[in-house]
């Protein structure tokens, strides 16, 4: 048997060659800085990617149907300068708001009050009360036309519908959420709140459209 | 316990040489028999007789290395019980893949034990071995004379198991290759 001669052979080696192996400690692997470069170029790669497609379908999300450009107001200040006078919306209670906008087309800066599609106003008050109002700028239809459209959420028969300051306000609840829509002059208003009471909601949109 | 304070004890005929040279290479020589018997039962049988082997042997020998020696023993011992149950059946472990891998270098003509004999291989290997970085000689000593798995030889080398394989297989061959040159026709 050769093979055997040969394992026989082996076991006779030098001694030192055997004290060699036996003393060798085993070895973290090596990595080598040209492996340590391409991970971090693969890495780099990876986060530019996912930078742009995150800014990609953030946008797409973002899109308007009828098309313009998102804005997000730094302040309320800047969204109250844009109102004409007298306009509810700057008749809002004491709170932290967060305040955007869609402009009809791309203009330098905040353009005017006109230039927008809609606003969108959150509003949360110092007794942590939440209100989100929606304002169709210039949508020029009747509260009831425009609720017709919106029947899953205002239901006819579960939609009152009241008279606040001589003008007709729908209100309606849903799932914990209240909402209230009325018109002025040519402009759509929804209010949404999930924390007021019915009363409440109520007197909340008194005082905004009272001033 | 020092090698030489151990080795005075074998030659002062006491039994405690026995139990030291257990705690100290107990699982050396335990780690080199399992990698070509792969059995516990025969593991133990080998290492027990390894000690009586040393027991009977020292003196009059006295080994400049007690662990090479008692490793060469305990080699030597293991590699004859498996050839003993190889003539029945292969068992498995690493002792099939370096046989395997060791008749790829081996010729197979009977001019290997009638010409040289395993004196004269024992030196062609260790001439050769000495003309081999020190990497690849550990390598090389790791799989055939350890019978240790790739897995645990790329460890201690620092490298990947691809490598290690790469290395062996390049060594093979170039041992071949020295053998054919000293006149071992293949």
């Amino acid at each position: 048997m050769n093979t055997h001669t040969l394992l026989a052979a082996i076991n006779d080696i030098s001694d030192s060659y055997i004290e060699a192996y036996n003393s060798a400690r085993p070895k973290g692997k090596k990595f080598p800085l040209r492996k340590l470069v391409s991970a971090a170029a693969c890495l780099t790669l990876v986060l530019l990617t996912g930078a742009f497609l995150f800014a990609h379908f953030y946008e797409a999300e973002m899109e308007d149907p009828r098309g313009g450009v998102y804005y997000k107001f730094e302040s309320f200040d800047q969204l109250r300068s844009l109102l004409p006078e007298g306009h509810i919306l700057a008749n809002l209670p004491e709170g932290e708001v967060e305040c955007s906008g869609r402009h009809k087309e791309d203009v330098e800066g905040m353009g005017t009050y006109a230039d927008y599609y809609h606003l969108d106003i959150h509003l949360t008050t110092p007794g942590k009360d939440s209100v989100s109002i929606y304002c169709g700028v210039g949508l020029n239809q009747e509260v009831e036309t425009y609720l017709e459209y919106r029947f899953l959420l205002y239901p006819p028969e579960e939609t009152e519908r009241w008279i606040l300051g001589n003008i007709p306000v729908y209100i309606t609840q849903q799932d914990g959420i209240w909402r209230g829509a009325f018109a002025i002059q040519g402009d759509v208003y929804e209010v949404l709140s999930s924390t007021f009471s019915q009363e409440d909601f109520l007197e909340f949109i008194s005082q905004l459209l009272n001033g | 316990m020092e090698d030489h304070e151990i080795i005075r004890l074998y030659f002062a005929r006491d039994e405690a040489a026995i139990r030291e040279t257990d705690r100290k290479y107990g699982g050396f020589c335990a780690n080199i028999s399992w990698n070509i018997l792969q059995n516990t039962l025969d593991v133990e049988e080998c290492v027990n007789d390894t000690y009586l082997h040393i027991w009977n042997s020292i003196p009059p020998v006295k080994p400049l290395s007690l662990m090479a020696y008692l490793g060469k023993v305990i080699r030597n011992l293991s590699l004859n019980l498996r050839k003993a149950k190889c003539a029945q059946k292969r068992g498995g472990g690493q002792y099939d893949l370096v046989y395997d891998e060791l008749s790829q270098v081996v010729p197979s003509s009977e001019s290997v034990e009638d010409s040289y004999g395993e004196i004269v291989l024992r030196d062609l290997l260790n001439r050769w071995l000495a003309t081999l970085p020190e990497e690849h000689r550990l390598a090389f000593v790791g799989r055939y004379w350890f019978f240790d798995s790739i897995r645990d030889i790329s460890a201690r080398m620092g490298c990947s198991e691809g490598k290690t394989k790469m290395l062996l297989l390049r060594l093979r061959r170039r041992l071949k290759v020295y053998l054919e040159g000293e006149g071992i026709s293949l």
